[in-house]
């Protein structure tokens, strides 16, 4: 118990350490979630409205970002203000990763393999950098159940880290989406319904980052 | 703790020289790192994966963690972070890879770890 109370002290007299010296050039935003909730989407989403191009690869087979992928210098503005940050996309946090899966997308059993083991490599460097991030989205399907292990892991740790996040119900255009699930089940984080896929409610999103950053 | 070669199965005590040198009936340099009361059950538990299946397994940790790859001596696998129930599926326990406790993998039903940790203050010692 004592030495949980030090670890978090230690993770907050870091992050404000961190905060401090780090350069406001070099702030780094974070997309963290289970698998394909919409990471990269968001992402794209992101870089189309402030960049004018995408940034990566989408696909309905599960686990399609798996390395780390960095967009840096992307500048939102919002009511006269502007904010400008290196924009991260992370592979998508999984308890489980079946070559057997993907063999159902028509996927050859070697490809499948292969695939399976850099995801979980891929697993891995998400987490490696969570620490580097200023701030994180945690992006999570509005359709599925939000009380699952990898969204509570995920926030739990950013949270002992002292790490800020917002919570980001995506997909909420589709007819399944139930945005108020997910603030339901985490009342004491703020949460945005957005689609990243249409861009509904995505200034509301932006405005966000300014309050939080 | 006794360490038991992966490739030809020769149970090693602790502290042997083979830990750098490789075993010494097949020169192989991963081992299971298994406790003496587990000794039993991983005997058996090993025998569910092929030759050819702990290969490919090997292969797939030294994609999945660079610094495995670089190191010349041997690689002490126990069980934790990462289970692989079988070449291309895995099991992973996101709460102990947040955790930041070196990464430790487990292959199929037997106990095989992974300590990046020592393996990373083995290479800046060799490469300073």
């Amino acid at each position: 118990m004592v030495l949980k109370h030090i670890r978090r002290a230690r993770n907050k007299i870091a992050f404000i350490v961190r905060k401090i010296f780090k350069k406001r050039k070099d702030i780094k935003i974070g997309l963290y979630g289970p698998v394909n909730s919409g990471k990269t989407t968001l992402a794209n989403r992101i870089c189309l409205d402030w960049l004018g191009e995408e940034m990566g690869k989408i696909s309905v087979i599960p686990h399609e970002t798996r390395e780390i992928q960095m967009k840096e210098k992307v500048t939102i503005k919002s009511n006269g203000k502007s904010l400008t940050f290196n924009l991260v996309d992370t592979p998508g946090i999984a308890t489980k990763i079946d070559f057997e899966e993907f063999l159902k997308y028509g996927m050859k059993r070697k490809d499948a393999k292969t695939r399976a083991r850099e995801a979980t490599k891929g697993v891995i460097e998400a987490i490696k950098w969570l620490d580097k991030m200023d701030m994180v989205l945690v992006v999570l399907d509005s359709t599925k159940d939000p009380l699952d292990q990898v969204n509570i892991t995920i926030l739990g740790n950013l949270d002992a880290r002292n790490i800020p996040f917002i919570i980001v119900a995506n997909k909420v255009d589709l007819k399944t989406s139930k945005a108020s699930r997910v603030r339901e089940a985490f009342p004491n984080y703020e949460v945005i319904g957005i689609s990243a896929k249409t861009g509904f409610n995505i200034e509301e999103l932006y405005n966000a980052l300014f309050r939080k950053l | 703790m006794p360490n038991k070669c992966t490739v030809c199965g020769k149970v090693h005590p602790d502290n042997a020289p083979y830990l750098m040198k490789g075993c010494d009936v097949c020169g192989n340099k991963f081992f299971f790192y298994v406790r003496e009361e587990e000794l039993k059950q991983a005997e058996k538990d090993i025998k569910k994966l092929t030759k050819k299946e702990i290969e490919e397994i090997e292969n797939d940790i030294k994609e999945i963690l660079p610094e495995a790859k670089k190191t010349k001596g041997s690689i002490i696998l126990d069980v934790e972070a990462i289970r692989v129930i079988k070449p291309g599926k895995y099991h992973i326990d996101i709460t102990k890879l947040f955790s930041q406790k070196p990464i430790v993998i487990r292959i199929g039903e037997g106990r095989y770890e992974i300590d990046l940790s020592t393996i990373q203050a083995k290479l800046k010692t060799k490469h300073p």
